[in-house]
């Protein structure tokens, strides 16, 4: 397939990254929306840490490890209702602008078989799709990768009572962390790690030096009471406002640009935790976000408080395609936020030097290493002896059991088995998951491998095909070539027919065509990316079908065809799931191939879809030409009873519409007259008889003194000639060899190299052959005939009058 | 027997495509257009291994949901070039009492009806095909008799 911004494996390690749950006080908000920006969204620029850290597994032995990726989510985030999901997804899909596509030659050069076509060197928009999808999924009881392992809970120095509010905070998140039954947000263990960070506003704690010190005195209490490896003074905003300067690279801007559908969705939630600063005891049970939730719910397709976007139609397909757009029109949803506009122009970090920056840096590399990453070895090891000692007095009894039960395959029964939060089996997947994200690949498969084959035994397939997948990984991380590739395939079937939960499903298959595609196996890809095509979802079909075509182009033997009929599949879907401009672009691309190989009906179906969409998305010219090449007849060979007359009549009538709205809307006269492809001119039989065309006498006893109609045979040019020469040569005396005959009718038989001579005020005929290839009538009026007017040289030009007035119809 | 006959010219455009009344023609024409990959996938292994150069039948090209798409294709071993002609007939995947060799048979009296076709000295290879005896074979072909 395309390119993608990441290597199969920093895609796999990026969508299992350690997740971290921030707590912001109300005033450490603010201080942070000096910058326009809240405390979550200005670290995210930071989370990727370029050095390499140690980490140590169960045994002992130090293992180094690259790229640590942090996800930092604000602690209330929930990911969004599904319907709000899918209008996310959806509109992520539709924001992402796309490059120009590059040509490549499919097959071997020179051979008839080779095709240039315009690929998709990339499609951005899947990616995006791709990681909202992640980031909008509900976390899973059955695997831990997207629980919270640590929380920072930050408070501001400026503040009343730093310290007061810091209690006040950590026991917020103590009950979170033990309110039973478990609901949002999910926590990796009860015994996560705590980090609290101090903000101190630099600019405000420079005017006195009291204040600096005062917030030295509140962090040397921090660091009493929660230990000093726990704690960061963190200094931020070291300048004035109004000194902007614009020159300062602003690496927030496209974080922000990612994240600024995820944050209209997670706006009422984050809207809990900035409107009052103070925990509230149960969320989900206030009526006035539940409220707040449901006006958003259902309003939010339409924007009813954006100026910029029109009342829309039933779809959300006419979403604008500048992202800034649509940004600027989110931000009156978020009532409480005032000055959290994420609009392209704003202007991020105005308060930020960049030693503040440097500072930020600083701070994540020092929670990784000082805090999360000793806290992770210690889970580790507890897990670890837990693990091994409860295995060891169960493997006798699991055993027996394993040898009663047999082996079953899944398909048999339901997710029936419920494991208390603290069972063995859980408690491996989580040591295996907690090894997997910090790159101990090797370790993390034995647990899954095990975890795996208790879950089968119990028949738990849910958690059967979680573990399965992620050992399948975990291998595949360690070792790209060789992994159990049955692994990944078993547990997308699990996931898809015993489980039904096919956001896994989807997931699964978004890694293993990863891993599938960076072995070669794109026909494997391509499979599984069509397993997961159904009627529920057009948005995930279409990409899918895109994804699978892509997959026939780039295998090892290009397969051009399978790749345009699936484009055009995905091109169908996606003008049913309203993205109009990617069905464009999909029917667009899938056509280079049916081109010029004379399948006509393939090739009308192409048209008349691209015709229609670039009509409804205003590309006037584009959907003219679409429609021009529909009802051209010339471009096709011998295909005029290819289609049925009532197919030619919608055709017709489509163009006709069209044609008009063009010549009203965008056709000027500057660039001459529109070219109709219809009726066909059969410009060799035209000709032009000179002088008025004579009416036959009405009695018969008269001929007409003229050898020239247009009804009448051809004339016999010669004796004419002869005569005309003989009276010219009488009587002007001129020499016999100047002599040129005055055509009086041109004809494509005629010589017509010399431009005739025509008397002033006496009228030029003009006969045109037209042809209706169509097996339907067309009513053809107001006919003109358009001339240019070359004056020579010493010429004045005069005045020219045309008359004309034709109806006509032809058959 | 089968729903869709298509003779597809050395350059892959169609020279006749023939489809059964009430079917979803366009669709038709997507998926024998689609076989045509497999089929150069197919001819490009053979050549690859010289051996019975004589078998023309590809076998099954690939099963959708509804139909079943087989391929023929046509190399005359003339003297300088092969003509690279291909047949695809695509017939009901419910439809399973049809043999590999029934398949073969029809493939053969298509071939034999081509090469009339190509026979008649006002004919252009590589035109489409208007002939009305051709019509009439496919006719009977199609009808399984």
């Amino acid at each position: 397939m395309a390119q993608c911004k990441f290597s199969p494996h920093e895609y796999i390690q990026n969508s299992f990254s350690p997740q971290v749950a921030i707590l912001c006080s109300e005033d450490a908000d603010n201080l942070c929306l000096k910058n326009n920006l809240r405390f979550v969204e200005l670290i995210q620029p930071f989370c990727r840490l370029n050095s390499e850290i140690r980490i140590a597994d169960p045994a002992g032995t130090t293992v180094p490890f690259r790229n640590l990726r942090v996800v930092f989510e604000d602690m209330n985030r929930r990911p969004p209702q599904p319907t709000l999901g899918k209008k996310l997804l959806s509109e992520v899909v539709s924001s992402t602008p796309w490059d120009r596509p590059v040509t490549r030659t499919i097959g071997a050069s020179g051979t008839r078989e080779a095709l240039e076509l315009e690929l998709q060197p990339s499609t951005p928009w899947f990616e995006t799709w791709r990681d909202t999808f992640l980031h909008v999924q509900y976390p899973s009881d059955h695997e831990f990768t997207k629980h919270y392992i640590a929380c920072i809970v930050v408070v501001a120095a400026t503040s009343e009572q730093p310290v007061e509010q810091l209690n006040r905070l950590s026991q917020y998140l103590h009950q979170q962390l033990h309110q039973t039954p478990a609901r949002f947000p999910k926590w990796f263990s009860p015994n996560i790690l705590k980090f609290c960070v101090l903000l101190h506003d630099v600019t405000a704690g420079d005017l006195t030096r009291q204040v600096k010190q005062q917030s030295e005195q509140i962090f040397e209490h921090m660091v009493t009471t929660f230990g000093s490896s726990n704690c960061h003074l963190l200094q931020i905003n070291s300048r004035e406002t109004d000194q902007t300067d614009i020159h300062l690279p602003d690496p927030w801007s496209q974080f922000l640009l990612q994240r600024a559908a995820c944050d209209l969705s997670g706006g009422n939630s984050s809207e809990t935790s900035s409107g009052t600063g103070t925990p509230r005891e149960d969320v989900s049970a206030l009526p006035s976000r539940v409220i707040e939730g449901d006006t958003m719910d259902t309003a939010e397709p339409i924007h009813p408080l954006s100026p910029t976007l029109p009342p829309t139609d039933e779809k959300n397909g006419t979403f604008d395609m500048m992202p800034g757009v649509e940004i600027s029109s989110d931000v009156p949803v978020m009532v409480n936020r005032p000055s959290l506009g994420v609009g392209a122009g704003q202007h991020h970090g105005g308060c930020l030097t960049s030693s503040d920056v440097d500072r930020i840096r600083i701070f994540i590399h020092e929670f990784c290493v000082r805090s999360l990453i000793p806290h992770v070895e210690k889970q580790i090891r507890y897990l670890n002896e837990v693990v091994t000692n409860r295995s060891r007095s169960k493997s006798l009894l699991s055993a027996t059991r394993r040898w009663l039960v047999g082996n079953k395959s899944p398909g048999s029964a339901t997710n029936s088995v419920i494991y208390s939060s603290e069972a063995t089996e859980l408690q491996t997947r989580r040591l295996g998951d907690l090894c997997f994200m910090f790159g101990l690949y090797e370790v993390a498969y034995s647990y899954y491998h095990t975890a795996k084959n208790d879950f089968k035994s119990d028949q738990a397939w849910l958690y059967f095909a979680g573990a399965q997948e992620m050992a399948a990984l975990a291998a595949f991380m360690q070792n790209s070539s060789d992994y159990p590739k049955r692994y990944l395939e078993n547990s997308l079937q699990t996931y898809l027919n015993v489980c039904k939960v096919y956001n896994f499903a989807i997931r699964s298959t978004l890694l293993s065509t990863e891993v599938l595609k960076h072995c070669g196996e794109f026909g494997e890809a391509a499979m599984m990316f069509i397993k997961l095509t159904s009627e529920e979802s057009d948005l995930l079909s279409a990409l899918m079908l895109e994804q699978a075509a892509h997959c026939f182009i780039n295998s090892q033997r290009p397969l051009p065809r399978k790749y345009a009929f699936h484009m055009t599949l995905a091109g169908h879907r996606f003008s049913k799931a309203g993205q109009r401009s990617h069905s464009l672009r999909a029917y667009k691309q899938a056509f280079q191939v049916y081109a010029t190989h004379g399948w006509v009906l393939a090739e009308d179906h192409i048209h008349f879809t691209l015709g229609k969409q670039a009509h409804h998305l205003k590309q006037l010219t584009e959907g003219l030409e679409a429609y021009s090449k529909l009802v051209d007849q010339k471009l096709k060979k011998n295909a005029s009873s290819q289609q049925s007359p009532s197919q030619q009549i919608t055709y017709v009538r489509e163009f006709i519409n069209i044609f008009h709205q063009y010549t009203e809307q965008e056709w000027n006269a500057s660039l001459g007259a529109p070219c109709l492809p219809l009726p066909l001119i059969e410009s060799q039989v035209t000709r032009v008889l000179l002088g008025a065309p004579q009416d036959s006498p009405t009695s018969s006893d008269w001929i007409a003194a003229s050898h020239l109609s247009l009804d009448a045979p051809p004339p016999d040019n010669a004796r004419w000639f002869a005569l005309e020469r003989e009276v010219t040569e009488k009587y002007s005396g001129l020499n016999a060899n100047t002599f040129k005959p005055n055509l009086q009718l041109l004809t494509s038989d005629t010589p017509n190299t010399e431009s005739p001579v025509v008397p002033v005020n006496e009228p030029v005929v003009v006969e045109i052959i037209m042809v209706n290839p169509l097996s339907l009538s067309l009513l053809i009026s107001d006919v003109r005939l358009v001339f240019t007017f070359e004056p020579a040289d010493d010429e004045e030009p005069n005045d020219v009058s045309v008359k004309h007035s034709t109806c006509l119809f032809l058959h | 027997m089968a729903v869709c006959v298509a003779v597809i010219g050395k350059e892959n455009s169609p020279l006749y495509v023939w489809v059964g009344s009430g079917r979803e023609e366009l669709h038709l024409h997507y998926l024998a257009h689609t076989g045509l990959d497999v089929i150069q996938e197919k001819v490009a292994a053979v050549s690859k291994t010289p051996g019975d150069t004589r078998e023309l039948y590809l076998g099954l090209l690939y099963a959708s949901e509804e139909y079943k798409v087989y391929p023929f294709c046509i190399r005359n071993f003339g003297y300088t070039t092969n003509t690279r002609v291909k047949f695809v007939t695509i017939t009901d995947a419910a439809n399973t009492t049809l043999r590999d060799n029934e398949i073969r048979m029809m493939f053969r009296r298509l071939h034999n009806m081509y090469t009339n076709v190509v026979c008649n000295p006002f004919y252009i290879p590589g035109e489409q095909i208007t002939s009305r005896e051709f019509d009439r074979g496919v006719a009977a072909l199609v009808a399984g008799n």
